[in-house]
């Protein structure tokens, strides 16, 4: 719904590959089912153990001082789901039926809910490491948390058995970027599309990357006058801006803002004084 | 198993003439605590598997409003004949494998419903 949570879903994303026990299988506003074919030599990747990552619902509560600001931040929701299914558990032993969860533990229900918790800790080690570019990225964009809800649940009843836990943030994410505003290159958000050039042109799984970076460098491109980004950033209209002070002069009709040259004020009773840059 | 009835009679010639139709050969694994049991040897047995349509359902089942995952599977049954069944009763956790479908699919016990007269009925949760 805005760039602010696509930053925020893809950098949380990006910092959680490789660092949890589900490993890359790390997966984006999945939409789809869980289904296991049933030879198990031939199941995809993504039947594994996986962390799902959702931006949900978020208001952004507008005040008056902003008449139609639409590129507030506001609050947002940000979803992990994480699943383990006994069936995901490949190498069952054909001679005894045993499979295992990792070298010593064998499948149970016990063993499933301890995967789920390890790996919930180690989504909160991922986004909090200094040491993490992606979660450094994530703490930018996400100004603050309020509320952290955590959730599980099952299904026995529906022919297969999946363990599952929900961790929901609710946070604050920054503003948009408005177009035509000169952003710093060192901001979260100018780093995100910076990393997400670095991305595509390495190894990461999603190439689409450096396609995204670049339509989105195109949406907020240009180089404005400062009036001009107040102006839309405050979804002002022209008279509203000139009440407040900005804006181009009455008489720059076409609001082309030249730089001063010459001017001359005249006040009643006084020469008229004259102005030059 | 023991039946004195000439109902029993007729139900053991009924099951087994069904059977001999619609049985295919399954795998049994006995396990206790997700390892081998060693008081159950494992074994096969010859018995009907019936599977229904796989539906998509979501993850916290009922309970899925706020849950995105979504899961395919569908609910089977594995229909053993009492009268010529001998072998370890078989306990939730259990695994069964399918030996003459393709791919060999795996499925594991959920519920035993051993009180019926006619047969032994495993449902099955997918693996």
């Amino acid at each position: 719904m805005s760039l602010a949570r696509l930053a925020l879903r893809i950098s949380a994303v990006e910092a959680l590959r490789g660092r949890t026990l589900v490993a890359d299988n790390v997966l984006d506003s999945e939409l789809g089912a869980l289904d296991f074919s049933a030879d198990g030599t031939v199941r995809t990747a993504r039947t594994k153990p996986f962390i799902s990552v959702y931006t949900d619902d978020g208001d952004a509560e507008i005040d008056g001082n902003e008449p139609r600001g639409l590129h507030a931040g506001g609050m947002c929701q940000l979803v992990f789901e994480i699943g383990v299914a006994a069936a995901m558990v490949a190498g069952i032993d054909p001679e005894t039926g045993e499979s295992h969860l990792a070298a010593g533990i064998p499948v149970t229900d016990q063993a499933l809910e301890y995967y789920l918790d390890m790996t919930a800790r180690q989504i909160a080690d991922a986004l909090t490491d200094p040491g993490n570019p992606w979660g450094k990225i994530c703490r930018g964009v996400m100004l603050s948390m309020r509320k952290m809800e955590r959730r599980r649940a099952g299904n026995g009843e529906d022919g297969l058995k999946l363990a599952a836990h929900q961790l929901r943030i609710h946070c604050a994410i920054m503003d948009d970027p408005v177009r035509g505003e000169v952003q710093d290159p060192a901001s979260p958000f100018m780093a995100f599309l910076d990393a997400l050039d670095v991305a595509a042109a390495g190894d990461s799984p999603v190439a689409a990357y450096a396609i995204y970076a670049a339509a989105i460098r195109a949406e907020i491109a240009g180089a404005d006058e400062d009036w001009e980004n107040l102006q839309r950033r405050l979804g002002a209209t022209a008279g509203e801006i000139l009440t407040l002070g900005r804006g181009p002069l009455a008489g720059d009709e076409d609001r082309a803002t030249p730089p001063l040259a010459a001017g001359t004020t005249e006040i009643a009773g006084m020469a008229p004084v004259e102005t030059n840059s | 198993m023991a039946g004195n009835a000439l109902f029993h009679d007729l139900r053991d010639e009924l099951v087994a003439e069904v059977d001999a139709v619609m049985e295919e050969t399954v795998q049994l694994y006995f396990l206790a605590n997700g390892k081998s049991d060693p008081t159950r040897p494992n074994r096969t047995v010859e018995a009907p598997l019936r599977t229904g349509a796989e539906k998509t359902s979501s993850a916290a089942a009922g309970n899925g409003a706020s849950w995105r995952m979504r899961i395919a599977a569908g609910k089977a049954e594995l229909s053993i004949d009492m009268a010529r069944y001998d072998g370890p009763q078989p306990q939730a956790g259990d695994k069964i494998r399918a030996l003459d479908r393709p791919g060999q699919p795996y499925w594991q016990v959920a519920n035993v419903d051993d009180r019926s007269h006619t047969r032994l009925v495993l449902e099955l949760d997918q693996l």
